[in-house]
This record gives C-alpha cells, sequence and structure tokens, in this order.
C-alpha cells in the first residue's frame, strides 16, 4: 500500500515539476497547466490525507486552495515568480518526504514554512484581483455572503422562501390532515460537511409529500456543520405521510447515526411561524411554477440573501464555468496522453536485471557447450550450423534485453534545469540551460551512475564558472550567461559534454595548488594546458574552501572521476580563459557486460577487467625483491612496480605462498601500474556485472578492491576486482 | 452482499477502498480510473453500488454521476470528496447521489456507508 | 492505514517459521521468510567476518549467508544434509541464514508470547532474542531479526 502511495505521489511530482519547468518559460501557467497542478494537488491531497501523512495533506490541501482561485480566473499576476518558487520548494518538500518513506523513515519535515509562503501569495493573489476589476463583485465570496447571511438571518428560525417554494411546488401540497413532527438527526462523529448531509436530507424530502422548517436554517453558513454537530440537525416536517416513512428516509441517509421523530401539537410554541401560518405560505407557494429545478440550482443563495445584490450569485455562475471549463481542458489534455500511454507498460526494474542476468548466462552457457562438444574426428556440419543458429539467436535476445533498458537521458536533464534553475536564483546569476539530445538512451544503470556526477560537474559550472550579471556586464558579455547540455552517441559510447561561457578555469591556481598538495608528477614546463586542468580531478585536490549549499560537501570533482571510472568511463575538462570551460564525460552504452580475466586465491575467484591487465607473468623468484621498507617490488623489464599480495590483502587463507608457485599479473590503473600476486590464471570470460548486496558490508570488514560480482555459466561466483580501488591502497 | 465498482483515478485510492472492502461481505466487480471508463463498466456491471471520486481526468465525478443516474435513475452513488470541495458535493447531492464519504475516511466509514445502501 | 488493514478477528495470531540451532528451537516470523534451499556451501568474500559464511548464488541472485551457530554463541560444526539455509527478505535484499534443521510452522497468538527473561543461561543467545513463545509448555524464543542482522526495520518482527 505505502509502495503504491509512494510510487504514484512520485509521479505526480515529477509531472508537476514538468508543467512548471515549461509554464515557468513563459512566467505563467496557462489554463491547461492550472487544471493539471489543481488535479494534482488535490490527488496528493486525498492520498497523504489516507496515509494520514498530515503535514503532506495540509500542505497540498493550502496549495490546492490556491490553484482553486487560479483556476476560478484569479491571475495572480506580479506574484507568478514568487509562486513558481513556492512550487518548486514545495516539490522538493515532497520529493525529500518521499525518499523518507522509501528509506523507511518517518516523513517527519515541517511543511509550516512553505504553508506560511502559500498563505502570503493567497492573500496576494485574492488582493489584485479585486484592486483592478469589478469592485461590485466582491471577492471571497465566502466571507462576503456570510456576513450578508448573518444579518439576513437574524430571525434564526425561518422557513426561507425558496425552501417553501420548492416544498409547495410538488403537485399535491399536504393535505389539511397532515401533522407537524420535530426530528432530530444526529450524524457519525467525524464524517464532515454535516451541513450538507443535511443538504442532502432536505433534498430527499423535498422530493415527498412535506413543507419543511430547519435548523440551522442556513446550510450554507460556515457555522452550519458545527451547529448540527453540537445540536444535531433539527428539521420541522409538515406532512400526511407516515411517521414511519420519514423516519426510514432519514435513517437511510449514509452516515446518520441517531434519529428521533416526534409529533408536535399544531399550536406548539416550538413550531416556526411559517408553518402555522399556513393560508399565506400556500398563497406564495401557489405562484411558483412546478419548475423546482433552476430554483433548486443554487438554493442556498436565494435562500440565504433576498435582499442581497446579484453579485454573489453571478460569482457563483462563473465559479462553475471556470470549474467547467477547467474539466474540459484536462479532459482535452488526458486523453492525449493516455492514448500514447497505451503502449507502454511499466516494469520493475529488478525483473529486467534477471533477465539480464539469465541472457547473461544463456551467453556463457552456450560457449560452454559449444566448446564442449566432442566430436573425436567425425564432422559435426548440423551440430556447427545449430550453433551458429543458437549464437546469433542469442545475440538478438542480448540486444533487446538491452533496448528494454535503454532509457532517454530526459528526466536525468530535467532534474539539471531543475538545479540551474536553483542555484542560479540563489546566486544572483542569469543562466539559461540549453538542453540538446535529451532523448539520447542509454542503460538504466548508467543514469543512475552519472546522475551525481553530472550534478557537481553543473553546480561547480553555476558557482564558479558563470559570472554574476554585473560581472559579465563589466567583460562586455551578455548579461544571460549560457550552460550548454549536450549527449549524443559514438559509437559505442555515449558523449555528456557540459559547457559554460564563463570565467574558465584558473591555470595559475590550480598549479598552485596541486603544487601544494604534491600532486604533481612531472615538471611543471612539460605540463600542457590541457594537463593542468585535469589535474582538478586528482584525489585531494578539491579543498573544502568551495564549500556552498550546492557545490560544497566536502566532494571535489576526484569524486566525479571515481563514480564515472566505476561505470567503466571516463570524464576530462577543457577551458578557454575568459571564454568558459566544457567538461566530456565519455561512458560505455550498456555497463554491465564486461571482458574479464579470471584467478584465482585459495578458494576464492575473482575476475579483473581486461582494460586493466598489462601482461600476466609466470615469475621467477629474483624479479621479485624488498625495498628498505620492506614492501615487496616486481621487476618487469627493468622497471620496478609495488607487488600486491591479495592473499594477504584479501585475509584469504590456504594460498600458494612460494613466488615461483603462483602467478603475478601487471595492472595498470588511473593513478599507477601495479603487479598482484595470485594463485591460479583460468583463462579469459565475457561477464554480466552485479552490484554486490549491500549487506555484504556488515559481513566483512574491508571490502576495498571489489567492485561487484559475476555469476560464470557454472553458477559460480566470481568477485571483481575494482583495480584503481587496489592501486590506492598499495 | 453487493456489487460494488470502484472509479478513482488514483491506483493508490482505488487499491486503499478495495482492501477496505476485503473486510465486508460485499464484492468489488469494476474498478474505472476515470469517469468515461465508469459509465462504460457501469452499463457493463451493472454494481450495486458505486464510489465515485469527484476530481478525475477525462470525464470527472459529476458528469459521469449525472450519466449513471441517466442509465439507471435509482442507482446508488456514494461520492468520494475532499474537504474544500462542497459547492461539487451539493451538485451531487442534486444530481442524485446517495451520499457522500470525505477523505481521509476510515475502513468503519466506508463499509457504514455501502452496508447502509446494500 | 497499514494498521486498519491488520485489524479483524484471528489476525493478531501470527505465524512463525520454528527452526533449530544446537537442539533449541527459535521461531522467525514467516512474513520474512522468501525460501528455505537445501544447505550449501558458500563462497567466500575478502576480510571476511567470522558469523559469515560467504555468499551463494540463488538464481542469479547473489546472497549473503550468516551461520546461525556462530552468531548465536554456539560452537560451529560441519553441517549435514538436515542443514537448511532460511533465505529472508531484508529491506528488499535477500540474506540466508545457516541453521540446524527446519521444523514447522507454529501459530503463535499473542497471548502465548512473552518478553526474554533477562538472563539466559547460554548468554549469548539473550540479545538476539526477542521473545519467548510458550507453545503448550513447549518453549520456542523468537529472534529479533534487528539484533541478529545488525540492521534497523519498520515494524515488529
Amino acid at each position: 500500500m505505502l509502495d503504491a502511495y509512494i510510487y504514484e505521489t512520485q509521479q505526480l511530482l515529477e509531472a508537476l515539476e514538468n508543467t512548471l519547468l515549461a509554464g515557468e518559460n513563459g512566467q505563467k501557467l496557462d489554463a491547461d497547466q492550472i487544471g493539471e497542478v489543481f488535479r494534482i494537488m488535490h490527488t496528493i491531497k486525498g492520498a497523504s490525507a489516507m496515509m494520514e501523512f498530515e503535514e503532506l495533506s495540509i500542505l497540498s490541501h493550502k496549495l490546492e486552495d490556491m490553484f482553486t482561485l487560479i483556476r476560478e480566473g484569479k491571475d495572480p499576476g506580479a506574484a507568478w515568480p514568487a509562486l513558481f518558487d513556492v512550487m518548486f520548494s514545495s516539490v522538493s518538500f515532497f520529493n525529500a518526504e518521499m525518499a523518507k518513506l522509501l528509506d523507511k523513515q518517518t516523513p517527519n519535515g515541517d511543511s509550516l514554512p512553505l504553508r506560511e509562503r502559500v498563505e502570503v501569495l493567497i492573500r496576494q493573489i485574492e488582493g489584485e484581483e479585486t484592486t483592478p476589476e469589478a469592485p461590485e463583485a466582491p471577492e471571497g465570496a465566502g466571507a462576503e455572503e456570510e456576513a450578508v447571511d448573518a444579518a439576513a438571518e437574524e430571525a434564526e428560525m425561518n422557513t426561507t422562501e425558496a425552501e417553501a417554494e420548492d416544498a409547495q411546488a410538488e403537485p399535491a401540497a399536504p393535505a389539511a390532515d397532515s401533522a407537524i413532527y420535530k426530528a432530530t438527526v444526529h450524524f457519525e462523529k467525524d464524517c464532515q460537511m454535516e451541513n450538507l448531509r443535511a443538504f442532502g436530507i432536505v433534498q430527499v424530502l423535498q422530493k415527498m409529500n412535506v413543507r419543511l422548517s430547519y435548523l440551522p436554517a442556513d446550510l450554507s453558513a460556515s457555522s452550519a456543520a458545527e451547529d448540527i454537530v453540537n445540536n444535531g440537525f433539527i428539521l420541522y416536517i409538515q406532512t400526511s405521510e407516515s411517521p414511519a416513512e420519514i423516519k426510514a428516509v432519514l435513517d437511510e441517509t449514509l452516515f446518520v447515526k441517531a434519529v428521533t421523530l416526534s409529533p408536535v401539537g399544531e399550536d406548539s410554541e416550538d413550531i416556526p411561524i411559517e408553518m402555522r401560518t399556513q393560508p399565506e405560505a400556500k398563497g406564495q407557494g401557489a405562484d411558483v411554477k412546478p419548475a423546482a429545478a433552476p430554483a433548486v440550482e443554487t438554493p442556498e443563495v436565494k435562500a440565504s440573501a433576498p435582499e442581497t445584490p446579484p453579485a454573489p450569485e453571478a460569482e457563483a455562475a462563473s465559479n462553475g464555468n471556470g470549474d467547467a471549463a477547467a474539466a474540459q481542458v484536462n479532459n482535452g489534455m488526458t486523453s492525449f496522453e493516455t492514448v500514447a500511454k497505451q503502449n507502454f507498460i511499466s516494469v520493475n526494474v529488478n525483473k529486467l536485471d534477471s533477465l539480464l542476468n539469465i541472457v547473461g548466462e544463456i551467453v556463457t552457457a552456450q560457449s560452454m557447450v559449444v566448446n564442449n562438444a566432442d566430436f573425436g574426428d567425425r564432422p559435426h556440419e548440423s551440430f556447427d550450423m545449430a550453433a551458429q543458429q543458437l549464437h546469433s539467436l542469442i545475440n538478438e535476445l542480448q540486444d533487446i534485453v538491452m533496448s528494454i533498458r535503454m532509457i532517454p537521458m530526459s528526466t536525468l536533464f530535467q532534474k539539471m534545469r531543475r538545479l540551474v534553475r536553483d542555484m542560479s536564483r540563489r546566486f544572483g546569476k542569469q543562466i539559461q540551460l540549453e538542453v540538446i539530445g535529451e532523448d539520447t538512451e542509454v542503460d538504466k544503470n548508467v543514469i543512475d551512475y552519472l546522475s551525481d556526477p553530472l550534478l557537481h560537474i553543473i553546480r561547480n559550472s553555476v558557482d564558479h564558472g558563470v559570472e554574476s550579471p554585473e560581472r559579465r556586464r563589466e567583460l562586455g558579455k551578455p548579461e544571460n550567461g549560457r550552460i550548454i547540455l549536450e549527449a549524443k552517441m559514438t559509437g559505442s559510447d555515449v558523449v555528456v559534454t557540459v559547457t559554460d561561457d564563463g570565467a574558465g578555469l584558473n591555470k595559475d591556481k590550480i598549479l598552485q595548488k596541486a603544487r601544494e598538495k604534491g600532486l604533481l608528477t612531472k615538471p611543471e614546463s612539460e605540463l600542457t594546458d590541457r594537463e593542468i586542468y585535469n589535474l582538478i580531478f586528482l584525489p585531494g585536490f578539491s579543498t573544502k574552501e568551495q564549500v556552498t549549499e550546492y557545490s560544497g560537501r566536502g566532494v571535489g570533482m576526484d569524486v566525479v572521476r571515481k563514480n564515472i571510472a566505476y561505470i567503466g568511463g571516463a570524464v576530462s575538462v577543457d577551458s578557454t580563459p575568459g571564454q568558459g570551460t566544457v567538461h566530456t564525460i565519455r561512458i560505455p552504452l550498456t555497463l554491465t557486460i564486461v571482458d574479464g580475466m579470471k584467478f584465482s586465491v585459495g578458494k576464492m575467484n575473482f575476475i579483473v577487467p581486461t582494460v586493466n591487465v598489462l601482461s600476466a607473468i609466470k615469475p621467477s623468484p629474483e624479479d621479485v625483491f624488498k625495498d628498505p621498507e620492506g614492501n615487496e617490488m616486481m621487476m618487469i623489464l627493468g622497471k620496478v612496480y609495488p607487488l600486491m599480495r591479495l592473499s594477504r590483502f584479501f585475509n584469504i587463507h590456504d594460498t600458494v605462498t612460494e613466488i615461483a608457485d603462483g602467478m603475478i599479473m601487471h595492472l595498470s590503473s588511473d593513478e599507477r601500474d601495479f603487479c598482484i600476486f595470485f594463485d591460479h590464471l583460468d583463462g579469459e570470460y565475457q561477464v554480466v556485472v552485479k552490484k554486490l548486496p549491500s549487506y555484504l558490508e556488515k559481513c566483512s570488514s574491508n571490502l576495498q578492491g571489489i567492485g561487484g560480482c559475476a555469476i560464470l555459466g557454472d553458477g559460480s561466483i566470481n568477485l571483481i576486482v575494482d583495480v584503481n580501488g587496489l592501486a590506492a591502497e598499495c | 452482499m453487493a456489487k460494488i465498482m470502484i472509479v478513482d483515478d488514483a491506483a493508490f485510492m482505488r487499491i486503499t477502498i478495495k482492501n477496505m472492502l476485503k473486510k465486508c461481505a460485499h464484492e468489488v466487480v469494476a474498478e474505472a480510473e476515470n469517469g468515461k471508463i465508469a459509465v462504460e463498466r457501469y452499463k457493463q456491471f451493472m454494481p450495486d453500488i458505486v464510489t465515485m471520486d469527484i476530481t478525475m481526468p477525462e470525464m470527472d465525478g459529476l458528469k459521469a454521476l449525472k450519466e449513471i443516474i441517466a442509465i439507471n435513475p435509482k442507482a446508488k452513488v456514494i461520492m468520494v470528496s475532499a474537504m474544500g470541495q462542497e459547492a461539487m458535493v451539493r451538485e451531487a447531492i442534486l444530481s442524485g447521489a446517495k451520499g457522500f464519504i470525505v477523505k481521509p475516511f476510515k475502513e468503519e466509514g466506508i463499509i457504514a456507508a455501502i452496508d447502509k445502501l446494500a | 492505514m497499514d494498521e486498519i488493514l491488520e485489524k479483524g478477528p484471528g489476525d493478531d495470531i501470527r505465524e512463525y517459521l520454528i527452526f533449530t540451532v544446537d537442539k533449541i528451537e527459535f521461531g522467525i516470523d514467516i512474513g520474512l521468510v522468501q525460501e528455505i534451499i537445501e544447505y550449501q556451501e558458500a563462497s567466500p568474500i575478502p576480510n571476511m567476518l567470522d558469523f559469515c559464511s560467504g555468499i551463494i548464488n540463488i538464481r542469479g541472485t547473489i546472497v549473503p549467508v550468516i551461520d546461525m551457530r556462530r552468531k548465536l554463541g554456539f560452537e560451529s560444526r560441519v553441517y549435514d544434509d538436515r542443514a537448511c539455509i532460511i533465505v529472508i527478505t531484508l529491506r528488499s535484499e535477500l540474506v540466508g541464514m545457516i541453521v540446524d534443521g527446519v521444523q514447522d510452522v507454529a501459530r503463535i497468538a499473542p497471548e502465548q508470547l512473552s518478553d526474554s527473561p533477562a538472563v539466559r543461561s547460554q548468554g549469548e543467545i539473550k540479545p538476539f532474542t526477542s521473545k519467548i513463545a510458550n507453545i503448550n509448555g513447549n518453549i520456542k524464543q523468537i529472534i529479533s531479526i534487528e539484533a541478529v542482522f545488525d540492521v534497523e526495520l519498520d515494524g515488529e518482527f
């Protein structure tokens, strides 16, 4: 149940955000969009209330109220920018609460600050309308009406004209032998809108042969519901029907808890005056045509205010039209969406993962079958043909499965739009984000891994790249800065670039920092500009100097590089001083299949991605020696590399210890080349990469150096070596 | 034992109501996510009782209510409303809704309402 | 919401899967149990902690396995073919627990449950046991998933 709630709310929030972003360019929402936002807030409100997430439901209620006003034709005018701000903040608030729920936490955020902002806006929107337009049709009709009502209903108990008309409009008026009953109706506790429930009773009774009078007389008054809760709904019913009949009607009404019905004497003090002066009432009623319908349409308005100017009624009518119009607008829009949606189904990602896993295993199993077939010297043409066909079918299957997992970058880019919008506001910058190629499709996993690095890069561009409008003016640049976010396919890679027209990177500062931190590996004079710029990706380069709400959090560009490297991608940066910076992220289209070399240490099996392997060597003991600190080193072709015994690093028992009995692999990582020592090399494989279960962190004291795992065709589990992780430890 | 149709654009609400009704002797025979589908399903299943959300895309609950009442003047439709929809509830009552229930509601509330109509 | 749904006659009785470790009977809320599979040797992982047996492959899913003997502080031993792995769902991931054997499913009413006494002869069992079930004098210890697996869950199990 909670899952359904979260899922649906998140979908609605996404749609809401898109609508808001679409509207903000034009600085306002059009009627379609207003209807859409209203409907979304309404649905979230209802669902949140059912789940008893009070903060969420009252906030959405407030927002719904605001959009009710707008939908009814009040133009926020100058308040639009503030309104967009509040809406975006609210979307963030809801999203944060959904995240908490997903995390099995209580959604405990306080929506009060947001609600206060909405209150201010509502007042503003209501105020704006009155000033320029229609002083004759006062807004906030509810309040006005009530004021008038109060005056009109001084005499509390009243058979109001309209009701009398309705009653009399029935073909047969109560016969002379009719009796008068007093009924008191109590509704169930907390059933809400008691005044309308009473209104429902009145409607049903009026279809019968009765005359009615009731208390509270004005069921549309703001106090009516409360009155009914406290005192019950009191009716005087003059009818020739049997009391049992009347009682049945009352009892059958939904949420009626108790009914008392008793006859009252003709001249009892209790009886309202109107009922005592029957002839007069009848006379009035006779004038009325049996056309009860139009009068019934808005009886409360008529009833409450015989002396009021026609304004409220006109208002009510126009409200009605507004609603209808909005509803129609809604219709047009959603029917289009529905058509588009029907060709799609949503699938749980876990199912896609298992599908991919199985296909991966089929690939492996296929190669085992084909390679194991032992025909001796006999020809085996038909087997070869079948094997060939199986091979191409499996390839096709693999392609289809991969393509199912592909999703467009647009959601990710949408997130960036929002980020740029929020940040430029916060930093007083004017930045336009241009998005190109958002329909480029990549594997779902790639999107997941790409999100954080991209956020980080764009934060940097907004925060440190693009200058303030004043500064840009001084520099003779257009005041509006630009960030271009582009995705495109190049063969088996997707290239995502983030280009800004800001100040560019400061070469001297970067060099200075790299020097201070001892990150330079070759003389400064030999470094190209590009090499200098790319120093920012080195671990330990970023400092906390630049911590701001968006760019900070103590992580730097090295984290960006690490995340992207994890999915087999690369990131680089180039810059022209004064003109801007380009970040280029290159990622493989799919990241789930990897070519690897399999080896073992004791009982543990590992796979190291082939791209990281420089060579595998059967070592002789004289190639290995110790440096003065006692670290083992390996000599390859005259060069010396650190040697890491995996048995020691991973704490594995019962392994080969003599150098001569084991194997050495020469690996390259982003930072350095090094060697590992292990027991046995088992050949080359193509494997589907799986994430390690997160619970494993509780089962091991250190998982550094392990990037994932893979299941081979024989069912065995192999750990995938994270070469960069290992390099950091040796 | 009454046949019930649940109309709501939010799947969550439909599931919730359905789960609540599991506890009573009535059977949910149909669900609809907007008014238009609701009218079609009404003709198809002729449920005894309909729970009808008000704010829905495509065709709202009021319109659907009116069409259903046009098909069967004795149709028993319970509107599912929210606070703030007084005007629409009023219209629903005038259009022949048997009553309404206000979100958020409790299991006992909706079951009592349906039992009363059944 | 959920609270409402779960109320109702008979619903307070919960079902527990009863298993044994070192001849002691333990129970675990059946709602958590995904499946029970035959004992199989697990592949070790780097820097594995004492109570963990490694990881196994269940139809393509990598599942960490913990050894309940070691976790609950009993002597470890070589498992025979009566030993099983109870696979449970823990925060939407699968985790396996190796037990000596699985007995049956017991329906236990709230009144048959009592809080674990503060002191147990086995000492080590206590923190991992949340309740004691007494079924006609037959004692079963209901394990606390949160304590055994060192996680925080919603709801009571």
